[in-house]
């Protein structure tokens, strides 16, 4: 498959996550609402790596927030260091059994939900501590399927 | 290997066998860091970000008409018995309701009179607009909703919103088909209350928590008990007088500190509201330098 259709793939896979993660929807899902867009980003660094890198990942951060009027580049300052982490350890992280990379994800999905904190903070908008570490642990039980997921479309439509 | 001196130019290129994340990441580090600290400096954001709460709501309408959509099927399927049944109920409602503002209707008047002689007239809005709530979120660091009203309709930043229970929050930022809430319970809202028993003035903070709100400004002998109603004091302009705000859940004196630490659950059920009230503020109530919006260009016909 061509470098562009495969781009096209990945970028399909990101507007559905951002479009997941902005949605209406009740109050419990709304609290622990799994973090879509570093879900996705975090699977395409580590299984195309050449596709989707520190840029798109940065981008995809950028409409997030533009689109939930956030300050513009928090989400996208964070989704783009979890990028830099996944892509340059992508080769250790493949190897790693499904659980061994849960826990690992769980660490990198904590600095990024660390980061936003700590932005927040910053621009004196501080938060309690504990609720950023909800989503992080459903995010962490939802890469199970996510990942399956996205490697069929990886495999259905070879994007490499 | 053939041994070449000169290079042709397309190989010397700097990205040309390798590509440098590290240069890409500190790139985006740098222009993040750029427009975080810019937009903290000066509203630039602004207009982007009111293009992008349209932009979101393109996205978010069809969704919440699906849902509505969806939420209209179960009336549509539901038998006549039921129908009828219901019908009756609500016409029992409505009668009893009216008794009892007949009844309510004397003690206005009574109130109106008692507050002319004590010389603090407050007007409650006039004005109100239903509008319906396209999307909430409710993190942490940000407690807000966006509803499907915007200037053109004739809100404008500032205007108190609130549903059945009580006091919701603010309209923070309005555009021109949208707008942003801004929820008691974001850790940036502040409300002037009254405990409506005592009459005590404090401040409520948000806690982040949509079921919390804090108030941390009150002393150790404070007379605060579990239970009290919260209603907003009126005081600094920004919200009329007498909205219920919250009921107090949890007070624990803390002697080696300043402040006791009390707790307060919102009586506006904002997670489960899909309409709201805003009450849109008449020019003529107030002092001058309070009817200026915060910020935003407002034009003076669309609002009544």
């Amino acid at each position: 498959m061509s470098g562009i259709r495969s781009y096209c793939i990945i970028v399909m896979t990101l507007i559905i996550a951002l479009i997941l993660s902005i949605l209406p929807f009740p109050h419990w899902y709304v609290v622990g609402r799994p973090l879509w867009l570093p879900l996705v980003a975090g699977y395409w660094c580590l299984a195309a790596p050449r596709r989707m890198g520190i840029l798109t990942a940065w981008l995809a951060g950028f409409c997030f927030d533009a689109a939930r009027a956030s300050p513009l580049g928090e989400h996208a300052l964070a989704l783009s260091v979890i990028a830099y982490v996944i892509q340059r350890y992508h080769l250790q992280i493949r190897t790693l059994h499904i659980g061994q990379q849960m826990l690992t994800l769980g660490g990198i999905f904590l600095v990024y939900e660390f980061l936003i904190f700590w932005i927040n903070g910053i621009i004196s908008k501080p938060g309690p501590l504990l609720p950023y570490s909800l989503p992080v642990f459903v995010s962490v039980c939802l890469w199970p399927p996510v990942f399956m997921g996205l490697r069929f479309i990886r495999r259905r439509y070879r994007v490499h | 290997m053939r041994f070449r001196p000169f290079r042709r130019r397309s190989e010397r290129s700097l990205f040309h066998h390798q590509s440098y994340p590290e240069v890409r990441f500190a790139i985006t580090v740098v222009v993040s860091l750029a427009l975080l600290i810019l937009r903290h400096g000066a509203p630039l954001g602004l207009p982007l970000a009111q293009v992008a709460a349209e932009t979101g709501a393109a996205i978010e309408r069809p969704v919440s008409d699906a849902i509505s959509f969806l939420e209209s099927i179960g009336p549509a399927l539901a038998t006549r018995a039921h129908l009828i049944r219901t019908n009756q109920t609500l016409k029992r409602e409505i009668l009893r309701l009216r008794a009892g503002l007949a009844a309510e209707k004397p003690l206005v008047f009574q109130n109106h009179r008692l507050k002319a002689l004590l010389g603090r007239i407050r007007s409650i809005h006039q004005q109100f607009r239903l509008v319906r709530v396209l999307r909430i979120d409710l993190d942490p660091y940000r407690q807000e909703v966006v509803i499907d009203a915007g200037q053109k309709a004739g809100l404008a930043s500032g205007d108190a919103v609130i549903d059945a229970n009580g006091l919701v929050g603010q309209v923070g930022t309005a555009s021109a088909h949208v707008s942003r809430v801004l929820l008691i319970t974001d850790p940036s809202e502040m409300v002037p209350v009254e405990v409506a028993a005592t009459g005590l003035l404090t401040f409520s903070i948000g806690s982040g928590i949509p079921t919390r709100l804090r108030l941390p400004y009150l002393p150790n002998d404070t007379r605060v008990r579990v239970g009290q109603l919260l209603i907003t004091s009126g005081l600094g302009g920004h919200y009329a007088y007498g909205f219920p705000v919250a009921v107090i859940t949890h007070v624990t004196l803390r002697p080696n500190r300043s402040f006791a630490r009390v707790y307060a659950r919102p009586l506006a059920a904002i997670s489960e509201d899909r309409e709201l009230l805003v009450l849109i503020r008449q020019p003529s109530h107030g002092p001058a330098f309070l009817r200026k919006p915060a910020f935003g260009p407002i034009h003076k016909e669309h609002r009544r």
